[in-house]
């Protein structure tokens, strides 16, 4: 008798999803997946729209990572307009994206992640939640609150406000830096850098003890993509395309991120809003992993002193230089990229030119077909727009982070479900282990799908008849 | 020193009722010399919690909007003090006025008097402007402006539980 075991909606992630378990007649895990119930539509709703609008209605897909969304739309602008923005303005777009950085790991660490960390992944739910950790840990819940609100209040100081801020736009940024803001900023980083070392200290010491979870959490061979310099530094803003396998050999290289369809293809499944994006010339087994954990295995360097030599440790997880595969050290790769761009927040704001007034290029419509990428907390974000003379909107094409990772997510559960699943007993446990599994991907799935929508919370057994056998309540 | 956070969107109609009655009301307690500082966000965020903790924060004002309309009873502004029990620890899309209160609490040990006033509203479509309900409720509200904040919101607290403790409840 086939079973099915749905765990809906999936808790502490961003947006709504259900995962599904397929039991076979033996009680074995035969299938999971992750289904993701919302559907939003800014792809279709936009064509008609101007693309001056896109970076204020796009940012609106997401409240965690509105920043990426306003760069990317910016940069497709850039594209638009067929301008080069001041170099002042990259730099200040450059600082908000470390900025959304620092907030969004923070966020998905501590928040998200960290009760279970260190609280157990099987303690009781009541208590394994933010209050638990401050009850339990309240340092640490502290620092946590205390980083995100650093990288939210450099973005609220840039952009006038720290959710959807309005400060992008094609062809450059709203308004130049003042040396107020600078100050206000460099003040708060001291306490970053004492936070984010005093973390990435304890996650480290942590390590032996999960070590099943490493094992078990999303841990196989796959391509790894994102942006680097052309230098093959860690990037989050600009560079090019770079593909590696698990092995370490790279299979794609300085890919200009306009291409991307030329490696990158979409499939879609009738149980799921977000789409299979897949490597191409690999065809559907081309799964790929983006987000910090690639970021860190294909990049040849980070560039900073600090992150440089938590890279160097990073590196020893695996053997050979090789990638590290265990997506169970995304939580690992996230610290490293905070402290990342805390110090290249403290260069940038070292730069003479930081103040400069000359903030935005200003040109008419000149091109078609712009292309914006950049690297977002949980991944390559790509937004393609196809204008007309007048700059309305024909076609938009939103390529999500979370949305290259659907397929190493689905893969995830499989195994997590396969290596804890005791029988045919469904525990808390692990229904948590598997819900762990998704947020270690810190999934936006609010940005993937472009929805919104909200689903009752119930876990369904069903036979292979389709009835339902057991059904659980989770709140 | 009383910290006011108001908290809507001023683009969606009633949405932003809260933000329009607290600084109203900020500007009245200023002038009768009360040590007010007043946030406006689009959304509560856990980071708030550390503004509540502040050592100087003494008191702690919420100000939103809530959904009504005209066949419900009770359209004045309802005043309600927070409890910290009441709350929630979730954190999902939508984080609350008593998680604010309670992450302050288990951050920093704060325990001020919290409050959560609620202008009523009954358009929350796209617009600016508020309609004539959330501007009886905000005007009725400053009738009696000129009292110390305690009283204040003692004043429409009471008014808040006789008017459910009066109104017959409507579907």
């Amino acid at each position: 008798m086939t079973q099915q075991i749905t765990i809906d909606p999936v808790t502490r992630i961003e947006g709504h999803a259900k995962i599904t378990l397929h039991l076979d007649e033996t009680g074995s895990i035969s299938d999971a997946r992750l289904q993701v119930t919302e559907f939003r539509g800014f792809e279709r709703f936009c064509e008609g729209r101007s693309f001056w609008e896109m970076p204020g209605i796009t940012s609106r897909i997401c409240g965690i990572c509105p920043v990426s969304h306003l760069l990317a739309s910016a940069k497709a602008g850039d594209a638009l307009l067929g301008v080069q923005i001041p170099p002042v303005a990259t730099k200040l777009r450059r600082l908000i994206n470390w900025a959304q950085i620092v907030q969004s790991h923070a966020l998905s660490f501590f928040h998200l992640s960290a009760p279970d960390l260190l609280l157990g992944m099987e303690s009781d739910p009541a208590e394994r939640n933010l209050i638990g950790l401050l009850q339990k840990h309240p340092e640490i819940g502290r620092n946590g609150i205390h980083l995100r609100h650093i990288g939210q209040e450099i973005i609220r100081l840039l952009g006038g406000k720290s959710v959807h801020p309005s400060w992008t736009l094609p062809g450059g940024v709203g308004d130049p830096l003042s040396l107020e803001e600078l100050s206000g900023i460099k003040s708060m980083l001291p306490a970053g850098f004492d936070i984010i070392q005093l973390t990435l200290d304890l996650l480290k010491d942590m390590l032996s003890k999960y070590e099943a979870e490493i094992e078990n959490y999303g841990n196989f061979p796959s391509l790894f993509m994102g942006l680097v310099t052309p230098d093959g530094g860690l990037e989050h803003y600009d560079g090019l395309l770079r593909v590696m396998d698990s092995e370490g050999r790279l299979v794609e290289d300085k890919v200009s991120p306009e291409d991307y369809k030329v490696i990158i293809e979409e499939a879609v499944e009738p149980w799921s809003y977000l789409k299979f994006p897949y490597y191409k010339p690999h065809g559907l087994d081309g799964l790929y992993r983006v987000g910090p954990l690639a970021r860190l295995n294909i990049c040849d360097f980070a560039g900073t002193p600090r992150a440089d030599r938590e890279l160097r440790q990073f590196r020893r997880l695996s053997s050979g230089g090789k990638p590290v595969t265990s997506s169970f050290h995304y939580h690992y790769a996230r610290l490293i990229e905070i402290l990342f761009a805390l110090e290249k927040i403290a260069e940038v704001l070292e730069d003479p030119e930081i103040t400069d007034p000359h903030v935005r290029s200003k040109a008419f419509v000149n091109q078609s077909q712009g292309i914006g990428v950049i690297e977002a907390p949980r991944g390559t974000l790509f937004h393609e727009y196809h204008v007309d003379q007048h700059g309305i909107l024909q076609k938009v094409n939103l390529l999500v982070a979370t949305g290259h990772n659907n397929l190493a997510m689905n893969k995830t559960i499989l195994q997590i479900a396969r290596a804890y699943l005791n029988g045919s007993t469904i525990t808390e446990g692990l229904l948590n282990r598997i819900e762990h599994g998704i947020r270690v991907f810190d999934p936006c799935l609010s940005c993937s799908t472009h929805a919104v929508g909200q689903m009752p919370l119930h876990v369904q057994v069903l036979n292979a008849g389709g009835e339902v056998e057991v059904e659980l309540t989770r709140d | 020193m009383i910290l006011l956070i108001a908290c809507g969107n001023s683009l969606r109609s009633d949405d932003g009722a809260g933000l329009v009655l607290a600084e109203l009301m900020e500007k009245s307690w200023r002038l009768g010399n009360w040590r007010v500082q007043r946030i406006s966000v689009r959304q509560l965020t856990p980071e708030l919690a550390e503004l509540v903790a502040a050592k100087r924060v003494t008191a702690v004002v919420f100000f939103d909007s809530r959904v009504t309309n005209e066949k419900q009873g009770n359209h004045g502004v309802e005043v309600h003090q927070l409890a910290l029990g009441s709350s929630s620890p979730s954190l999902g899309h939508h984080c609350n006025a008593e998680t604010i209160v309670l992450y302050a609490h288990w951050l920093h040990g704060k325990n001020v008097p919290c409050w959560k006033v609620a202008v009523p509203g009954r358009d929350f479509g796209h617009g600016e402007g508020l309609s004539t309900m959330a501007q009886e409720a905000i005007a009725e509200a400053l009738d009696v402006a000129d009292l110390p904040p305690h009283l204040w919101l003692s004043r429409l607290a009471a008014k808040t539980l006789q008017g459910h403790s009066t109104t017959p409840h409507t579907e």
